[in-house]
Order: structure tokens, then C-alpha cells, then sequence
């Protein structure tokens, strides 16, 4: 798994062919049932089309935010590339690329996120988009491993 | 605020992060940390040095021993920052990977 400062890359190989993979990743129903961390309701419209958009609004444990995007990209059962804006920080778009490939009975699914360098970030900014990143509202300050329990739990 | 250039290329190579996951149980001296990795202690100690620079390890003062030890700060700010989203993906893909196989078992009680 590659890593570099603005660029997160992740794999997996899932238990179901390509088509059926692209529609958990196409319908907004399917969507919100996986996309959100456990304890987050999440709220899904897209216009799933070159061009069209998408919002993703997750709510829980008192924390609410919404992310606005645009596909921009989309190759049936292939691939998807789409650029992602909080409503509150517009000038940083977050880019994610999925890739689906056919593995015999399986998928794998690449996922790669580019997100602004932190180092082009103000600490404001830092403040503000640090606990979403992690789609959780715990403070910038708490350490790793709460984040990865909160996550799992 | 660290310079994160300088944390991320200390931590691209695998012998470095190694070195960095034995100091998180505790402090060493270079000869423990050179142990496990079959490396001569020049080779090990050019590694502390980038660890050093980078602001990632404190060396102790004792001229003898020289004990390395973990400085927190900037690891955290760089780890979290990336590590946030890979959690956040690899419990997302995760979650992707349940729903569509009972997408697909779904599918076939249908049939």
C-alpha cells in the first residue's frame, strides 16, 4: 500500500463480481448503507453521470456535515473519479479514483484519495478538517488509536 | 509545526519504520536496535541520523550508550493526517465488501 503525504491508496478484493460491486457504488440507496462509519446515518443524491453531481451528508453522534462533488469520471463496471468539496471549505477538493477489476469470482477494488497537503493548509483549516477526514467528531488532539477504535467499533 | 517533508521521507524506508515501532515499546541503544535487522552499527546509526533530522528520535547524552527514544510530536501530526483515511477507507471497504456479498446472496434466494 503506497503512501505519500497527500495520497492514500487501499485495496480489497470483495466476494462478488464487478457489476454487482458497481451498483453498490452507483445507486444512492445501496451507498448509504456501507459509506457511512458505524453509529452515522448517511444521506446520499447523485446524478451518477459524467459531469453530474454528488452530496454526501453524514449525521451521528452529534456531528453533521455534508460534502459536495462532481463525477468526474465514470466507466461502467471499471471506474469512477470524483472530486469532493466540504460546503465550508471550498477551495480544497479531495479527489477519490475506484477502480474495479475482475479477479475470477471476486473484485478488486482500488481505492485512491488525494486530499490537500497538509502543509498547504492553515491550522484553521487543519481544525476543521481533521476530525472529518476520519468521518468521526473526535478533536484533532486525541490519539490514533481511539480514532481506530472509534472506527471499528 | 514540523516539516512533514522531512518526517515522510525519514519514514519511506521499511528499516526506519521498523526502527521507529521497536522505540514506540520503549527506549534502545543502537546496538538493541541493530539487532534484529542483521545490519552493522554504521549502517544503523546512518539510519538514527535521518530519524534524527527528520525530528522523529532524541539521542541521550551518555556518550556510551546513546539510547534512542521516540519524540511523539511530529509522528503524530503526519500519521494521523494519513492514517485518518486510510481507516476511514479500509473500515468504508470493509463495510463495502459485507453489503455486497449480501447483495449477492440477496440476488440468488431471489432466483
Amino acid at each position: 500500500m503506497a503512501t505519500s503525504k497527500d495520497k492514500v491508496e487501499i485495496t480489497k478484493l470483495v466476494d462478488a463480481p464487478p457489476a454487482l460491486v458497481w451498483e453498490a457504488w452507483s445507486r444512492a440507496e445501496h451507498l448509504v448503507k456501507w459509506f457511512a462509519p458505524d453509529g452515522f446515518v448517511c444521506h446520499c443524491s447523485m446524478d451518477f453521470r459524467t459531469g453530474g453531481s454528488v452530496s454526501i451528508r453524514l449525521v451521528g453522534m452529534g456531528f453533521d456535515s455534508t460534502v459536495n462533488g462532481t463525477y468526474l469520471e465514470i466507466v461502467p463496471n471499471e471506474r469512477i473519479v470524483w472530486g469532493m468539496r466540504f460546503t465550508d471549505l471550498p477551495e480544497h477538493e479531495v479527489r477519490t479514483t475506484v477502480t474495479l477489476a475482475a479477479r475470477g469470482d471476486q473484485t478488486e477494488v482500488r481505492v485512491e484519495q488525494r486530499f490537500p497537503s497538509w502543509d498547504a493548509l492553515t491550522p484553521a483549516q487543519r481544525e476543521l478538517l481533521a476530525p472529518r477526514m476520519a468521518g468521526a467528531p473526535v478533536g484533532w488532539g486525541q490519539t490514533l488509536s481511539h480514532l481506530a477504535d472509534f472506527v471499528r467499533r | 509545526m514540523q516539516n512533514l517533508d522531512l518526517t515522510f521521507s525519514a519514514l519511506a524506508d521499511p528499516t526506519r519504520r521498523a526502527i521507529v515501532a521497536r522505540l514506540a515499546r520503549g527506549e534502545a541503544t543502537p546496538g538493541e536496535l541493530a539487532e534484529p535487522f542483521d545490519m552493522s552499527l554504521p549502517a544503523i546509526s546512518k539510519h538514527l541520523r535521518v530519524l534524527e533530522r527528520a525530528g522523529l528520535i532524541t539521542r541521550g547524552r551518555d556518550a556510551q550508550r546513546r539510547p534512542c527514544r521516540l519524540r511523539a510530536a511530529p509522528l503524530d501530526e503526519a500519521t494521523t493526517w494519513i492514517e485518518k483515511h486510510r481507516e476511514m477507507w479500509e473500515a468504508r471497504l470493509d463495510r463495502l465488501g459485507e453489503y455486497v456479498a449480501q447483495l449477492k446472496e440477496s440476488r440468488h434466494g431471489n432466483k
